[in-house]
């Protein structure tokens, strides 16, 4: 039954876990990963461990008619204390998670890592988050390992469709907005009063969040490429209640996307056919774009 | 006349005729109908569903609040919990002769009245090959378990692939709470907590860890849709389960080249 031959605590894995702790401390402090990491990751680049893939098999499918390999599930985690900024030590968390994922696909050498997804573990600690990313890394048939894997938010089958359409994904876009909004609460949301109204002033202000992360988005895309498409993202508004009726709501926004380099009205190499689909929850609303990318509302994925 | 009649055998069934003889008896299974044509199209044809449960007292296991540790006791009942359900799921799909089990689910229900039982239990639809190949068996001639759905089954042989085993790993980690005095340090700063950095990553690794290594064990080329879950099952707060699963896959015979791959033609459908 599986590796363990243990029933009650075992003072040797508490020190083998603390001799783990001690290779993640003096890695991250160098800003490399501890060689078990290594292990797995080169382990599975050169075929003597198993591959790991996120993909499903119809993915799995179009990878290999594509001259695309799967190496391995891949990782970034940064948990950050933001006691100086949110703005910064969220942007900052996000950034962190996203270079040790390239890290890791670097070490597997591979030339993408597909399927990036924003994960975090509630540690219910204040003014600190658990930034992680999580994607698969693949290799293309014929490529040397990149230096700098890109990372892209679309799946390994998009990854493979936007190839094949002539269109290169070229990296990962972030765009990031925090703001404080302070007021008399009663104002703000309207307490008071028992109509319908729309709450102005929170609504704007949580509106020009989004703008402004998205533009952000934008800039950062505009650097890389021409297009930026596979929204993922995460967003939350807090309340801290002070004196007198006083408020202050903070908002945050971050969004992530695929870059992409195109041509102008470059034709799509195929027909498109009409088709009754098998799958089941085949869902059409499910298909459009911008509920394809989990965000915030599950628990585990945000 | 119609163009596609339905064959007389169904009809005949539909009119209760035959449905007293029917050789094989009758089969039951949580596919749904798209499901079973397509495991159908595969070449299987399932014989029914095979349940495992596990009822499991999860020990108890103190860590001190400021060190971060593996909590193995934990990791290892919830790793040995899932693979009794799914152990005693696979007996029974043995013992109905099926050549594998597929679309199964793995849950864990905790029960009200004690924090400490755990329900585990695994489903699934337990197949056969329609002409009685062998070589689709899992691992020492078992029965093959996996996660994926009748759909999924069946693009994983178009892939080139057969499923093995669905192959997991867990590991419960508790992380520490910091100390105060560093807490204090670190007011006005932004600084990484590096601590809950490596705690959180060394988790999820050794999670990952295991499960490569199981898929190892069971003579894999690779792991096919990975999840990575987190979970606390009412432990306390810092507590939590980092649990990797997965379907390992070998491929048919030798590895199909990737040119008889048939390409998926690009569709809209219209039926949703």
């Amino acid at each position: 039954m599986g590796f363990f031959g243990i029933t009650r605590p075992d003072p040797a894995a508490g020190q083998r876990s603390l001799e783990r702790q001690a290779v993640w401390q003096q890695a991250l402090a160098q800003n490399r990963l501890p060689g078990f990491v290594a292990e797995r990751l080169s382990g599975a680049a050169s075929g003597k461990m198993p591959w790991m893939a996120t993909m499903t098999p119809a993915e799995l499918l179009v990878m290999r008619s594509h001259g695309i390999r799967p190496v391995a599930t891949v990782t970034g985690t940064c948990a950050l204390h933001y006691g100086f900024s949110w703005t910064r030590g969220h942007a900052e968390g996000w950034r962190t998670a996203a270079a040790r994922l390239v890290e890791e696909a670097e070490l597997c050498q591979a030339n993408a890592i597909v399927d990036v997804k924003m994960r975090t573990a509630h540690l219910g600690v204040g003014s600190t988050m658990d930034y992680t990313l999580v994607g698969t890394a693949v290799k293309v048939e014929g490529l040397p390992p990149s230096t700098n894997p890109i990372a892209v938010t679309v799946s390994t089958i998009e990854f493979a469709r936007l190839l094949e359409a002539g269109i290169v994904p070229v990296g990962l876009a972030i765009g990031a907005a925090y703001q404080w909004l302070q007021g008399d609460w009663y104002s703000v949301e309207g307490s008071w009063s028992g109509d319908n109204q729309p709450l102005t002033r929170l609504g704007e202000f949580w509106e020009g969040i989004r703008r402004e992360a998205l533009s952000d988005m934008r800039i950062d895309g505009h650097r890389q490429g021409n297009g930026v498409l596979a929204h993922i993202q995460f967003g939350e508004m807090l309340k801290r209640e002070g004196d007198q009726n006083m408020a202050s709501y903070l908002a945050r926004y971050i969004i992530m996307g695929t870059v992409i380099d195109t041509q102008d009205r470059h034709p799509v190499p195929h027909d498109i056919r009409t088709v009754v689909d098998m799958r089941d929850n085949a869902d059409l609303l499910g298909a459009l774009p911008r509920n394809i990318y989990p965000t915030d509302n599950e628990e585990g994925a945000i | 006349m119609n163009a596609n009649p339905i064959p007389q055998h169904a009809v005949d069934r539909l009119k209760g005729l035959r449905n007293a003889n029917h050789p094989g008896g009758i089969f039951t299974s949580d596919f749904s109908v798209n499901e079973f044509l397509l495991v159908r199209k595969a070449g299987f044809e399932p014989v029914g569903l095979c349940l495992g449960s596990c009822i499991y007292h999860v020990g108890i296991q103190y860590a001190l609040w400021n060190s971060s540790r593996e909590m193995e006791v934990l990791s290892q009942a919830m790793y040995s919990a899932r693979e009794l359900a799914m152990s005693r799921m696979r007996e029974e799909a043995q013992s109905m002769g099926a050549d594998g089990v597929i679309g199964v689910r793995l849950e864990v229900k905790r029960m009200e009245w004690n924090a400490h039982v755990l329900e585990f239990v695994a489903i699934g639809t337990g197949v056969v090959h329609a002409t009685g190949h062998q070589g689709f068996k899992g691992v020492k001639g078992q029965p093959f378990t996996s996660d994926l759905s009748g759909q999924d089954f069946w693009t994983l042989l178009h892939a080139g692939y057969r499923p093995l085993e669905m192959v997991m790993g867990s590991c419960v980690y508790h992380v520490a709470r910091q100390g105060a005095l560093k807490s204090m340090a670190n007011v006005g700063r932004n600084v990484e907590l590096t601590n809950f950095s490596q705690a959180l990553y060394d988790a999820r690794e050794i999670a990952m860890e295991r499960m490569q290594h199981e898929a190892l064990q069971a003579g894999a080329e690779g792991v096919v849709g990975v999840d990575l879950h987190e979970g606390s099952h009412a432990w306390q707060p810092h507590i939590i389960e980092f649990f990797a699963v997965g379907t390992a896959v070998k491929p048919i015979t030798t590895e199909q080249d990737a040119s008889i791959i048939p390409d998926p033609q690009l569709v809209l459908s219209v039926n949703s």
